[in-house]
């Protein structure tokens, strides 16, 4: 058991010291004979202790095998022999093959490794024959400098994790942490080394059982300390070969060192398990805050507590996470080799230069990154760097240049690969996926380049003119953003044509705890990662609203639009009809970014921001694009956690809306903006839909049914104390018989002054659309036109028509105020041929006499060649001239400059406002809004009058 | 709690737990039984298939609950007092499975089961391993590791 358990260790530990050879060992063929002489004693004791605890194990075939590597190794040291890269090329053999047989070592002893060892002893004769006569060397390319950053490099000298062996076997640090670790080393192998009845060996044992009951070991760690320091001493002289070389390194190594920190090594699934643990403590702190922030009992003692624990958590928290952190430079590490051995394979120059290998991330995301890190590095090399003859063609230098870069930014992880190869070319890549029908033609002709250059993420698309056994896996480039999609990040992908390519990778830091904003949508809370996060909006339907562009929902926000989804509609949880109105009328936004996707979430609330621990979901659902997970707030229920990208996906938007800035639009400017109309859509019955302008809405109302009484036949709402004159649809208008649940809606406006409801028996949206309204279709008295929204013919009411036909009284009182009209003369500019019809229908009906123009020009024409026009009523958004170019025309000459104007609007916003009246209009009115338009008129032709009379 | 066979506790008897879903009368073996709770409280999971009932919080795990009355074909019932979580423990794997009422526990011979009788319709053949006639009663016995797997399956073809 005891000799099985060493075995496992000494795997583990092989396994550790074999990583770093790898680099080790490029970085001493880059430097050649200037090597860095702590770098090849770093190697040279890695591969010492593993030949000594391999010879101590009975492990003949690595001892044998590490011996010879050693050896040379042995010589570099002593400067007997130079690093050129045939040899390197042969030690990294050596090492490629220690670690074969490593991994499995219950059948090393069977391995032949004779040739391999053969080979590695020539290398020795070069000392004593000088420069050996070689044919070709075997590898091609020059030396690939592998450039660490300094931090990096200091890593690289001190072992990067101070396990060795010998500070394991004591579990005693405070002791040992003040001697000179690599002699320890030293003494480690010798005493693995030295026989099997060798005292030591007891001890060794002695202590490996003692580690479990420590208090027992005490005495033990330091007969072993004791031990060991003699046996540094005894080694040291035993060491007659190169002793003083050696000490002299070692001495060079140990100043240079800080003391290096104590360590020991602790299973993962400790640190699992601690990392839960703490997951659960966050959990119980986050319930344990809410409770005490709702009591009534709340003191300032147990605030402080509170206060306390709190601080307490998030340390702990933060000190687990800390201790699953790994530099990145643990991936990075192999991929020099890759390179290296790429290159020579296929006859290109490639040089790998490395930043950041320092960047620390979560274990579980270093070991995630790796595969498709692998398979970019390759693609680089393999599809990206061209030839040399094609390089130097092209004006490039023959070496061609990967550069592998990681970095935080913004609590994220940025790692970038950059090569200045031949670059993608779009259209290359849309004829490909046309051709093998990944896109169809027209798709393609209607891409973006950058939308091209994702091509190569799609399933089914492979770039490489012929299958190469390189890049050819049969792992796609689909596959590696699947797969980094998976640990909550992302690629994007820039290429410029022949000058070469970037590729970037996001990543979170850590996948275990997820700082996310907790929001709500039909009754269900969701989770968001804050990292998707980029701001929080509520649209206000002025400089942020949500509007409607030919089909789609978008949010306006700065001048941008950015496409609006609804998580409802994605989530597809249905929810009860008796919606809360709040909900309904939600402009609560959140707006996402997903690599290069930006889009806005529409959610019901935004409730809280909350550090969440990522709870994985069960096979069932662990397919699930939309979510990325769930997890357990503070009450305890369970909530899902949104995958941004799956979101994204699920919504079509994926990649498309990567145009933020194309989509970019002056507000003073909106083509046709005044097409959009922010309606209400109410059903009366199956059949019978209706839409109200917004704009002349005060507010919506839900009501239960039995708050409606009758009054003398007519429906009223109680109503804060008063009563509400409520008017139905059905009073007027043919419908069929209403639908009407528990609950109604009422929707309240004002004619002259006074608040009239309607009854809206189901209120199904309210939202922006872009509607043509055929004005001519109906000829009820109420309905200002008719129009198709969602494929279903929606009636827009004329809500002061409505009034007219069923309250006339209301309107009587109005036309005896008014004052006589002598057929005044008004012109109507306006573009949207409905607009313009039901004002000149509404002014007609008042007895003006109306001139019309479709835009601002044709309204100064009309003024010029109409002599005695009383006023001017303008839309503001026109073509050609629109109504705050032609106030100024109007102004500006004198024949005009007093003419009263009212600009129309449905986007009355305080910016638009205020430039209308520095232009010169006098009023804005609402379209809709008949009963205020009309006595506007009246009353601006009546002062105008009065004023010229007077003068 | 069966009298034809004195030899309960016999390691050769089938020890199991059964309980009503509809109109049906379902076991499954107690080992695979970890606990019966009353968390009935389900938090819905968008997007997924409908034999999937939603997630529940046990006791700081996110487990799966299946709707058997979907997995099985039978008439959802309306929740009662009596509706129980059966938290199934397979192999590690924990699923829960929403059931109209927990019956009895019952040791039989594994003679006593017989094999699924074949008017049963393809989709809940899968999960049933056999029925037991007890009494008046047929008592269907549950493949376990078939339900662990149901809703993978279910979620495939949705």
């Amino acid at each position: 058991m005891d000799e099985e358990q060493l075995v496992i260790e000494f795997v583990d530990e092989a396994r550790e010291h074999l990583a770093d050879i790898e680099a080790q060992l490029l970085q001493i063929e880059a430097l050649g004979a200037d090597f860095d002489d702590d770098l090849v004693n770093t190697v040279f004791r890695a591969i010492h202790s593993i030949k000594g605890a391999a010879g101590f194990l009975g492990l003949q075939t690595i001892n044998r095998l590490s011996h010879s590597l050693e050896n040379v190794l042995g010589k570099f040291r002593e400067h007997k022999i130079i690093p050129d890269p045939y040899n390197i090329d042969v030690l990294l053999k050596g090492a490629d093959r220690l670690r074969s047989l490593n991994e499995n070592v219950g059948e090393s002893n069977d391995e032949d490794v004779k040739e391999l060892v053969v080979r590695i002893d020539a290398i020795l004769e070069e000392e004593t024959k000088g420069k050996p006569a070689r044919n070709t060397p075997s590898v091609l390319t020059g030396p690939i400098a592998a450039k660490p950053t300094k931090a990096s490099e200091k890593k690289g000298k001190a072992p990067r994790k101070p396990r060795t062996p010998a500070t394991r076997k004591s579990k005693a640090p405070a002791p040992l942490s003040t001697d000179d670790p690599s002699g320890l080393d030293e003494a480690e192998a010798a005493l693995a080394c030295s026989a099997h009845n060798d005292p030591l060996t007891d001890f060794d044992t002695e202590n490996r059982s003692g580690i479990e009951v420590a208090d027992d070991c005490i005495t033990t760690v330091d007969q072993t300390v004791h031990s060991v320091g003699e046996e540094i001493q005894q080694e040291q002289a035993h060491e007659s070969d190169h002793a003083d070389d050696h000490r002299k390194a070692t001495a060079k190594a140990a100043s240079k060192r800080t003391t290096p920190e104590a360590s020991i090594r602790v299973g993962v699934r400790v640190l699992d398990r601690l990392m839960n643990l703490a997951g659960e403590l966050v959990l119980s702190r986050n319930q344990l805050l809410r409770t005490i922030g709702n009591s009534r009992t709340r003191t300032a003692a147990l605030d402080s507590i509170a206060a306390g624990l709190d601080q307490v958590t998030t340390e702990l928290q933060e000190t687990i996470m800390q201790t699953r952190m790994q530099p990145i430079g643990n991936v990075f590490g192999k991929f020099p080799r890759v390179i290296r051995d790429l290159s020579s394979q296929l006859g290109k120059q490639v040089r790998l230069e490395m930043e950041g290998n320092e960047v620390e991330v979560d274990k579980t995301i270093v070991e995630a990154i790796a595969d498709p890190l692998t398979h970019l590095i390759r693609n680089s090399a393999d599809h990206g760097i061209e030839k040399p003859e094609v390089r130097r063609a092209a004006g490039k230098p023959d070496e061609g240049l990967v550069n592998l870069r990681a970095s935080h930014q913004a609590g994220k992880v940025v790692i970038e690969i950059i090569d200045d190869g031949a670059g993608m070319d779009a259209a290359t890549l849309r004829r490909k996926a046309v051709e093998k029908g990944v896109i169809t033609a027209e798709q393609a002709d209607s891409m973006s380049n950058r939308e091209s250059l994702c091509l190569i993420f799609a399933p089914g698309f492979s770039t490489a003119e012929k299958i190469t056994d390189v890049s050819g896996r049969g792992v796609g480039m689909d596959v590696v953003r699947t797969n980094i999609e998976k640990l909550g990040g992302s690629v994007e992908i820039d290429s410029v044509f022949r000058k070469g390519t970037t590729i970037r990778i996001t990543l979170p830091l850590t996948l275990a705890i997820v700082p996310s904003m907790i929001v709500a949508s039909a009754g269900h809370r969701y989770a968001l990662p804050q990292t998707n996060i980029v701001e929080l909006v509520r649209a206000d339907g002025q400089e942020k609203r949500i509007e409607w562009v030919s089909g789609a929902e978008v949010l306006r926000l700065r001048g941008n639009l950015i496409p609006l989804v609804r998580l409802r509609n994605i989530l597809g949880v249905h929810e009860s009809t008796d919606a809360e109105l709040a909900e309904v009328h939600t402009d609560q936004v959140v707006v996402i970014e997903s690599g290069a996707t930006r889009f806005a979430l529409a959610v019901d609330q935004v409730l809280d921001s909350e550090e969440i621990v990522v709870k994985p979901l069960g096979r069932h659902l662990n397919h699930l694009s939309l979510l990325a997970g769930a997890t357990i707030l503070g009450d305890g229920r369970v909530a899902m956690i949104l995958d941004a990208a799956g979101v994204a996906s699920q919504a079509s938007l994926a990649s498309e809306s990567d145009e933020a800035d194309e989509n970019t639009v002056n507000d003073t400017n909106a083509e046709a903006a005044e097409d959009y109309h922010r309606l209400v859509l109410l059903s009366h019955s199956a059949n019978d839909r209706f839409a109200v302008s917004m704009d002349v809405v005060s507010r919506i109302e839900r009501v239960r049914a039995d708050q409606i009484d009758a009054v003398g036949g007519r429906r009223v709402l109680q109503y804060r104390g008063g009563t509400l004159p409520l008017i139905g649809i059905e009073e007027s208008l043919q419908v069929g018989p209403a639908e009407i649940g528990s609950r109604q809606f009422i929707i309240v406006f004002q004619v002259f002054g006074r608040e009239i409801g309607l009854i809206a028996p189901q209120l199904e949206d309210i939202r922006h659309c872009r509607v043509d309204i055929d004005g001519d279709a109906c000829n009820e008295r109420g309905v200002a036109g008719v129009t198709v929204v969602d494929g279903r013919t929606t009636r827009l009411l004329d809500l002061y028509g409505l009034c007219e036909v069923l309250r006339p009284e209301w309107f009587e009182e109005f036309k005896k105020k008014r004052p006589v009209v002598d057929r005044n003369k008004v012109l109507v500019c306006e573009d949207s041929g409905f607009f313009r019809s039901f004002l000149i229908r509404t002014l007609r009906e008042e007895g003006y006499e109306i001139f019309e123009a479709e835009d601002g020009e044709y309204g100064w024409e009309a003024l010029q060649s109409n002599p005695g026009i009383d006023m001017v009523v303008t839309d503001v958004e026109m073509p050609r001239l629109d109504g705050f170019g032609l106030t100024e025309r109007i102004r500006a000459d004198e024949r005009f400059k007093k003419l009263p104007v009212i600009a129309l609007t449905s986007l009355a916003d305080d910016a638009s406002i205020a430039r209308g009246h520095s232009v010169g209009v006098n009023e804005y009115q609402v379209k809709m809004n008949k009963p205020a338009l009309l006595g506007s008129i009246s009353r601006l032709i009546g002062t105008s009058k009065s004023k010229s009379n007077n003068s | 709690m069966d009298n034809n066979h004195p030899h309960q506790h016999a390691p050769s008897m089938l020890q199991l737990v059964t309980f009503g879903v509809g109109d049906c009368l379902l076991g499954v073996e107690i080992e695979h039984v970890q606990e019966i709770n009353r968390q009935l409280e389900l938090t819905p999971v968008p997007g997924a298939p409908n034999s999937i009932r939603g997630v529940i919080n046990l006791r700081g795990d996110v487990v799966t609950v299946l709707d058997l009355h979907c997995l099985l074909g039978l008439t959802t019932p309306d929740r009662s007092r009596t509706s129980r979580n059966l938290i199934l423990n397979i192999g590690g794997e924990r699923v829960g499975v929403l059931v109209d009422h927990v019956s009895d526990i019952l040791a039989i011979s594994p003679d006593a089961i017989s094999r699924r009788p074949p008017n049963l319709s393809q989709v809940d053949r899968r999960y049933v391993r056999g029925v037991h006639l007890r009494d008046e009663a047929v008592v269907v016995i549950l493949d376990s590791h078939a339900l662990a797997t149901a809703a993978t399956d279910a979620s495939q073809v949705a």
